[in-house]
């Protein structure tokens, strides 16, 4: 029996479908079966980031609604032999066309096929975030090291733990950018997750490489040398029950002729 | 005049309905003929049509005659034929006949949906679709997904620049086209057994003639 787990932040832009996205992918390197449902109905992405929006032809609910079977709406990663699956989010439908006992009916039905489960919510607290928390065991809350992220974090935190799940909520702490963390700029990891009470997951960097990656249809993960790849896999490791301590993060010195010739 | 009259044909009977008799005469009446005509027929089937001339049966007054016909077992209505057509379904017939040309962006999540056969100019954003009950033709730039023939029209094709949709549909068949290899002037169109084949532009007039000749005419 999998573990469902949804991804989900309050506020809109911190990355939750990246993190999300990612996270499935580095299970499934991890060589464990994950299935991603993408929420988001009328502004679904998943899809987009995985590159998979051209394979869609059945969507969420259409298998609510009984128009199709679930493994017809599925989406295999065939980059991921039989272990990456996608139920995408519809286009047109009202954010209305869901509701949570059917989302819950879904993962019961995933659940005994693989071992992970990821809903990716929508931004915001409303209808979409109700389902996507309905079918969850467990929640993962991204923020960012905002004043914005974090209060709307807190706020969704208040709201899982008043129907609590069966495991308790975690941390991710994206787009970290380490020569603020290092001036002072920038609020404190220790600082955001003692404030937020919950446990830490794991952080990620803020690294142009995410959004290169995510542009041609691939995952960050599928690149090992990167630090926000280290950071999903890191967290990935962790969801699997491994030991991993959190990765130092430091600023690359530029050395004297780097800064002489390349000033901005 | 009679509210039903019976009339031989070649090929069987008629029975003809007044249209502007009360519809509870017609039944009164024609309960009478087919009783009548039942005593003098002892045996084998008997086929008729119904013409309702100017009059349009709702589906009650239909199930009233099946009714009707019900008691007598070795007659049957073989068909029903009326002079006239509701208006709806007139202009239904007349814009799956038309061929519609548009232009503009369908951006992501609108569709563009004809009823007949339409010529694509614009541009189709990722995420956007455009449907016809017809055949689709696309001058424009294109991206997104184009169905043809939907919902069941298996002789409707898709042609134009196909090479850069994510998705090529016809009738109820799906291609995903970055795996297949879409030229600039594409064809697409379902085979005989069903499957989404793709050509060049230049074998319509081979694959589908109709399609060909009605755009030679217009």
């Amino acid at each position: 029996m999998g573990t469902s787990l949804v991804v989900t932040s309050g506020k809109g832009g911190v990355g939750k479908t990246t993190s999300s996205a990612n996270i499935g992918t580095a299970l499934a390197l991890a060589g464990k079966r994950v299935v991603l449902l993408d929420l988001d109905i009328g502004l679904r992405n998943l899809d987009a980031v995985l590159g998979l929006s051209n394979r869609i032809i059945y969507d969420i609910v259409d298998v609510a609604n009984g128009r199709a079977r679930l493994h017809q709406a599925l989406i295999k990663d065939k980059r991921f032999d039989d272990l990456l699956y996608l139920l995408p989010a519809p286009q047109n439908a009202d954010k209305d066309a869901l509701n949570p006992e059917q989302v819950a009916q879904i993962v019961a039905e995933l659940k005994p096929d693989f071992d992970f489960v990821i809903l990716d919510s929508p931004a915001g607290i409303e209808q979409g975030f109700r389902n996507a928390v309905a079918g969850a065991d467990g929640a993962i809350v991204i923020t960012t090291p905002e004043i914005s992220a974090v209060s709307d974090a807190d706020r969704v935190v208040g709201l899982i733990e008043q129907k609590p799940m069966s495991l308790k909520p975690q941390l991710i702490i994206n787009r970290i950018r380490p020569h603020m963390l290092a001036d002072g700029s920038s609020m404190d990891i220790d600082e955001i997750t003692k404030h937020l009470g919950i446990d830490l997951l794991g952080i990620i960097t803020d690294d142009d490489q995410v959004i290169a990656s995510s542009n041609s249809g691939e995952t960050i993960v599928m690149d090992p040398d990167n630090a926000a790849s280290r950071g999903y896999r890191d967290v990935a490791r962790r969801l699997l029950g491994e030991t991993v301590p959190l990765e130092q993060i430091t600023v690359q010195k530029r050395g004297f002729w780097a800064r002489l010739f390349h000033r901005d | 005049m009679d509210a039903v009259i019976l009339k031989g044909r070649a090929d069987g009977f008629e029975l003809s309905l007044d249209a502007a008799a009360a519809f509870t005469d017609v039944c009164t009446r024609l309960e009478a003929l087919l009783s009548h005509l039942y005593k003098d027929t002892p045996s084998g089937n008997v086929n008729f049509v119904i013409e309702t001339g100017h009059r349009l049966l709702t589906q009650e007054q239909r199930g009233a005659i099946e009714a009707i016909f019900a008691e007598y077992p070795r007659f049957a209505v073989r068909l029903l034929h009326s002079d006239v057509v509701d208006a709806d379904t007139v202009a239904l017939r007349v814009a799956k006949a038309r061929t519609t040309f548009a232009g503009g962006i369908i951006r992501s999540g609108q569709t563009l949906a004809v009823p007949g056969d339409l010529v694509f100019t614009g541009v189709l954003h990722k995420g956007g679709a455009i449907r016809a009950g017809g055949s689709v033709f696309v001058m424009g730039n294109a991206e997104g997904v184009v169905h043809a023939g939907y919902p069941q029209n298996a002789y409707a094709v898709a042609a134009g620049h196909l090479a850069k949709l994510t998705q090529v549909r016809i009738a109820d068949a799906v291609e995903i086209v970055a795996d297949e290899d879409y030229g600039d002037d594409s064809l697409c169109y379902m085979s005989d057994e069903h499957l989404l084949v793709h050509t060049t532009i230049d074998q319509l007039q081979a694959v589908r003639p109709q399609i060909f000749e009605r755009m030679e005419e217009s």
